[in-house]
């Protein structure tokens, strides 16, 4: 990078507000609520499995960096503490409901296109299925509208896979935090 | 109910311009109270990452966003310490003079009830405040006004390799004008050009209002109360005069008199909480006398435009508003190969993260799997974008109602109702056109449009001369109540084609200068 360039000027100001910021993350710190026991998660295992199977397909890498502890966590805090995209949509409904029938509605559509649940399918089925979903109208299709789902879920793999500072730096891009984001995705607001 | 102690000015939320009333009343000597329902919040609060920063963003009290076009309405609005104004580009633009004669001039929406030369004088106050920084002579489009306090935003490559489509087309770019620190001023640091502007600028750069008009209403000695909901606003038995608000508060509601009421609550909020403190004398809400409080709700109708182009263009250096400004679209006729009414402008050269509804990942909602991972990894270098923002008329069907649901304070939630005007659709399909030939002619290797989307919320509780057809007047003062007044762009009759933080903060000052000066008139 052009060290001459105006957006790499001062560092010592960035670092000084990262460092100002320390004692306001570890209000923020997953550990504390953590250590006041987590509530039940927002979505079964087989649910959250799937979902991370699901997110992998729109944006490989997802799994890997915690697609399912992600929505888990996500989905554990209040409404208006919550950081998921779905946040944008102006969702008037339950953000677990919509997850949850997101995901149930993949399954089936699988399950009628296949004959086998969407964990079950190679990569070019699962490939193929997400296509039709993107498209919007698949059928049968019950739960929140596949266009919107797809879309949702698609932001939610790229916040995961390219939105923080691991994403940044696969990308070849420095970060530049002003004020360093929690690590771990906390569970309690 | 318990009854607060009485003070002179309630203002009803802290966002950009309810803070602002705040600072200029307290400064003029009156005791205020600000009422926030959100919570309250610092800079250091504010977190490097898209992710994160959602938790500005949304407006609880919607209980569905509707219509034929819903608008965004979280993306658009805040809550807390700060308001919208905390997430916002810092973009700050003048209205030009025939934005407020649109119906005398073109025979399209409403006027204004005041010209640009009334509001040029608290343009130039209000930017020598905050400190704007642009290249007046370069926008050749700017109305009349004061120079720039501060210089220019340095032109990263993304703006060069943008200017040289303009340039190519015959068109004239300028440097953005933004509200944001380029060099220190007042006691604020300058930007660092990191592009976290909308996760909220912790730097003290930009000029929100934690570092600008709510940390002065503060030190001028205004009270900031948080997570103070106003649920009602009350007057007295004859029905011309406000005494004060209902609050709701960890679960009490008490009675907070004041001799006068500014509600600051946003294109939402404020026509809600008046329609929810009708009475018998004013059974269609408060100031609904003219039966159009919640309806002209608008915004901007705006697109974004996307392109790859095989020389590095650092698109994550900068600001999120853009590197350079484009109004030679702004003229108002139709008129050949210009099938609307109404302008439009480009912001050009935003930097953009690799996600989020405005990053590089959202431009591409067609790709998945590795065909979207492998374009992340080109554009993460090569990318640009710009976005048009242009004209929608205000229709009066849409608009702002009370739902049946109730919130947690027991206030009925909003229904939001939107369609576009079939003249916002051409101005559309017409700037995307522009806009992907632009981009072509910078050199750009893959070109493309996203789709058509709301930027700003406007209206709800316009202002206009006459009573039988607008909420308030010029000064936002209700016709119908004595020492009622809005603030913020619900006012606004009609939004011109430029992102109205400045116009907003504009009138807020001219309203606050009026009141200061003509106290005993209203509170008599």
């Amino acid at each position: 990078m052009n060290k001459n360039r105006p957006g790499c000027t001062r560092p010592d100001r960035r670092d000084a507000l990262k460092a100002a910021a320390g004692a306001g993350l570890l209000a923020f710190a997953p550990e504390a609520a953590l250590a006041a026991g987590q509530p039940a998660p927002a979505l079964d295992t087989r649910s959250a499995s799937l979902w991370s199977l699901w997110l992998e397909a729109l944006v490989p890498g997802a799994a890997q960096a915690g697609a399912a502890d992600y929505l888990q966590a996500q989905l554990a805090l209040p409404r208006d503490h919550s950081a998921l995209f779905l946040r944008y949509m102006d969702w008037p409904g339950d953000y677990r409901a919509f997850y949850r029938d997101g995901i149930r509605a993949v399954d089936v559509l699988a399950q009628v296109r296949h004959g086998q649940g969407f964990a079950e399918l190679d990569a070019a089925a699962r490939g193929a299925l997400v296509g039709e979903i993107a498209a919007g109208a698949p059928s049968p299709w019950v739960g929140p509208p596949a266009g919107l789902f797809y879309f949702v879920c698609k932001a939610d793999g790229a916040d995961l896979v390219f939105g923080t500072h691991a994403g940044f730096k696969q990308l070849g891009l420095d970060y530049r935090a002003h004020v360093e984001p929690a690590g771990v995705w906390p569970r309690r607001a | 109910m318990r009854i607060a102690k009485e003070v002179e000015v309630v203002v009803v939320g802290a966002g950009q311009v309810g803070s602002l009333m705040a600072a200029r009343l307290a400064a003029a000597g009156r005791s205020v109270t600000v009422l926030e329902a959100g919570a309250e919040r610092g800079t250091q609060s504010l977190a490097s990452s898209q992710i994160w920063a959602r938790q500005l963003k949304g407006t609880p009290g919607v209980a569905a966003s509707g219509g034929a076009d819903p608008l965004g309405v979280n993306f658009n609005t805040g809550q807390g310490a700060g308001g919208s104004a905390v997430h916002h580009y810092a973009c700050w633009f003048r209205l030009h003079p025939e934005d407020f004669e649109m119906h005398s001039r073109y025979g399209v929406a409403a006027d204004w009830p005041l010209g640009y030369e009334d509001l040029r004088g608290a343009y130039d106050a209000v930017q020598e405040e905050v400190g704007l920084a642009g290249d007046a002579a370069a926008e050749r489009w700017r109305p009349p006004g004061a120079d720039y306090p501060l210089p220019p935003f340095p032109r990263f490559r993304q703006g060069e390799v943008l200017a040289r489509g303009f340039a190519r087309k015959g068109l004239h770019v300028s440097p953005l004008p933004l509200a944001i620190a380029t060099v220190p001023y007042k006691g604020r640091q300058s930007c660092i050009y990191d592009g976290w502007c909308d996760a909220g600028c912790p730097t003290g750069a930009l000029a929100n209002p934690l570092v600008t008009y709510l940390k002065w209403a503060k030190e001028q000695g205004a009270a900031i109360e948080y997570r103070s909901r106003v649920v009602r606003v009350v007057t007295d038995e004859a029905g011309g005069r406000v005494t004060g608000v209902i609050v709701s508060r960890d679960g009490e509601r008490y009675f907070q008199p004041a001799a006068l009421v500014i509600v600051a609550g946003f294109a939402l909020e404020t026509p809600r909480l008046l329609l929810a403190s009708a009475t018998g004398r004013h059974p269609q809400g408060l100031a609904n006398g003219s039966g159009t409080l919640g309806r002209y709700l608008h915004s901007h109708v705006a697109g974004g435009v996307f392109g790859l182009f095989n020389e590095e263009t650092d698109p994550h250096l900068g600001v999120n508003g853009g590197q350079l400004l484009c109004q030679d679209g702004y003229a108002k006729p139709a008129g050949e190969g210009k099938d609307f009414v109404g302008g439009y402008q480009w912001l050009i050269a935003h930097s953009a993260k690799p996600n989020d509804l405005l990053g590089i990942a959202c431009s591409r909602p067609d790709l998945h799997g590795a065909a979207f991972n492998a374009f992340m990894a080109d554009a993460a270098k090569h990318f640009a974008s710009m976005t048009a923002v242009g004209e929608s008329l205000p229709l009066a069907e849409n608009r702002v109602a009370l739902a049946q649901e109730l919130d947690e304070h027991g206030m009925p939630k909003m229904q939001v109702t939107h369609r576009w005007d079939d003249n916002a659709k051409r101005l559309y399909a017409h700037a995307m056109k522009e806009g992907v030939d632009i981009f072509r002619s910078a050199g750009a290797r893959e070109a493309w449009h996203g789709p058509m989307a709301g930027m700003h919320l406007l209206g709800g509780a316009r202002m206009g001369k006459d009573a039988a057809s607008s909420v308030a007047d010029g000064y936002g003062r209700c016709h119908e109540l004595a020492n009622l007044f809005i603030a913020g762009p619900s006012l606004f009759p009609s939004g011109g084609s430029v992102n109205p933080t400045f116009t907003a903060s504009a009138l807020a000052h001219r309203s606050a200068a009026h009141i200061a000066a003509e106290w005993r008139r209203y509170t008599a």
